[in-house]
């Protein structure tokens, strides 16, 4: 009962507290801030690269990365601003090494969530490829803006720019999206042929 | 609102961040331009865009790095790496340690005999090559099978098409694509693994192995990769497992279209 107690206890503390006692040593709590945040990471990298195989890769990458740099990690600094810093570096790196990696055929990439309706999974299909056709700079604004939930400020500060500078990036990276969008639902690779293709990659 | 102000406040407006005052300022601006409505609504579009879900398998290779980590081998991988000695680094990182004294030790005899082979005279080059051959094969082998084994899927990708290289059709390399195409928990690398295994296709055991993962798999796309490849291979064993999957509710309406191919394929 009490072990039980105990892990309730760890699991509602707030990131920075978990961190602060990674720093300190107690690597188990790096489980308790892999258990929140994996899913998100992951979700991150799938959406800047597509790719299901290198995401996992990068998120184990960071969880590394984490704990050999723990020392850097400052009290009193949100973690999951922190943590995409690493998080980001982690890709960049990965960029360098694999180079092949950028010639990423979005194809590859299978939705293991299956959606609703064959219209939801064209939608679908269709805005991952848009998204992946953004450029590179854009893209990544617009997923930490839109998917990781972070703040003007924190994108400001990673990605050393003015928060006005980020919110004009975030707009127009939108506007560019939607561009793409509209062209590819109008265009040759539009439905039927994408929606089968979505469907037949539902697992 | 002019639409500069409302590009400034549009991911907080369509996230309902807003006080209220500017809120209503926003909807008004909306309602009145044509784009930049449309840009709110793409900003809710990408909601569509489903969640994805990490590998089991991701828990425990994380699991197995921080209690490698705890017990100080990272920190003596890093410290040999900061002395200089990339080699050491080099194999610690791509291959476990009884691996890499394997392959030390196969580098070795390589080398000697090479050295061998150019001191002396050349009576018997013929056959000294060939063992060199021999060794070079073996090498090659101990490559791709300790690729399969790592934790990391980019890696066993490689190591799937690495095992190309090994000329010879080789058991143990069959084993071990055998084993990865059907517990491997990437579709990727399974893919890869059905891919390679085409060379053994005549092979009894290797036959026999692709029947029962045919069995075992989950994933729609690696099923028909499977059933395409008994069409191709003429595996009339393979119709009764095709029936099963065609006649098996649970299964992927695609996959049962194309099992039911199958089976009229190899009748």
């Amino acid at each position: 009962m009490d072990a039980h107690r105990a892990m309730t206890k760890t699991n509602s503390l707030p990131d920075e507290e978990l961190m602060l006692q990674v720093r300190e040593g107690v690597g188990e709590m790096l489980a308790v801030l892999f258990d929140r945040y994996q899913s998100p990471l992951f979700n991150f990298y799938c959406r800047l690269t597509g790719d299901r195989t290198a995401s996992e890769d990068l998120v184990q990458d960071v969880f590394f990365r984490i704990l050999k740099y723990r020392q850097t990690y400052r009290p009193g600094t949100p973690f999951r601003a922190w943590m995409y810093q690493i998080a980001r570096n982690a890709r960049i790196d990965y960029g360098r090494k694999h180079p092949e990696a950028i010639a990423f055929e979005p194809e590859m990439s299978p939705s293991v969530v299956p959606t609703d309706s064959a219209e939801e999974a064209q939608q679908a299909a269709l805005l991952r490829k848009a998204l992946l056709m953004l450029p590179e700079e854009k893209r990544e604004v617009l997923v930490l803006s839109r998917f990781q939930e972070l703040k003007y400020e924190e994108i400001a500060r990673m990605l050393d720019l003015e928060i006005g500078t980020v919110k004009v990036r975030i707009h127009r990276a939108l506007r560019e999206l939607r561009c793409i969008f509209e062209k590819l639902s109008s265009g040759p690779l539009a439905p039927p042929a994408a929606a089968e293709r979505e469907k037949e990659r539902l697992q | 609102m002019t639409c500069e102000q409302f590009a400034e406040l549009l991911s907080d407006y369509c996230e309902r961040r807003l006080p209220v005052r500017e809120m209503a300022f926003a909807r008004e601006h909306a309602e009145l331009c044509l784009q930049c409505r449309a840009d709110a609504e793409m900003w809710q579009k990408l909601s569509s865009l489903p969640q994805q879900e990490p590998s089991p398998d991701s828990r425990t290779r994380f699991e197995n790095m921080l209690n490698a980590y705890q017990e100080g081998r990272w920190e003596k991988k890093a410290l040999g790496r900061e002395r200089g000695s990339w080699f050491a680094a080099w194999m610690q990182s791509a291959f476990a340690p009884p691996l890499a004294s394997a392959l030390a030790a196969c580098l070795l005899l390589v080398g000697f005999i090479a050295g061998e082979h150019f001191s002396s005279s050349h009576t018997g080059d013929n056959q000294q090559i060939a063992t060199m051959q021999s060794e070079l094969t073996n090498l090659r082998q101990l490559v791709a099978l300790s690729m399969l084994e790592q934790q990391s899927a980019s890696q066993r990708l490689q190591g799937v098409n690495y095992s190309t290289q090994v000329e010879r059709p080789d058991p143990e390399i069959s084993a071990a694509l055998l084993h990865a195409l059907r517990f491997d928990s990437s579709v990727d690398v399974r893919l890869s693994a059905l891919d390679e295994l085409r060379r053994y296709k005549t092979d009894p055991q290797v036959r026999a192995g692709l029947l029962n993962a045919l069995q075992d798999q989950q994933s729609p796309l690696v099923q028909i990769a499977l059933i395409d490849l008994f069409v191709e291979m003429r595996e009339s064993d393979a119709k009764d497992h095709l029936r099963r999957i065609e006649q098996d509710s649970k299964v992927n309406p695609t996959v049962r279209q194309r099992a039911q191919w199958g089976i009229e394929q190899l009748s």
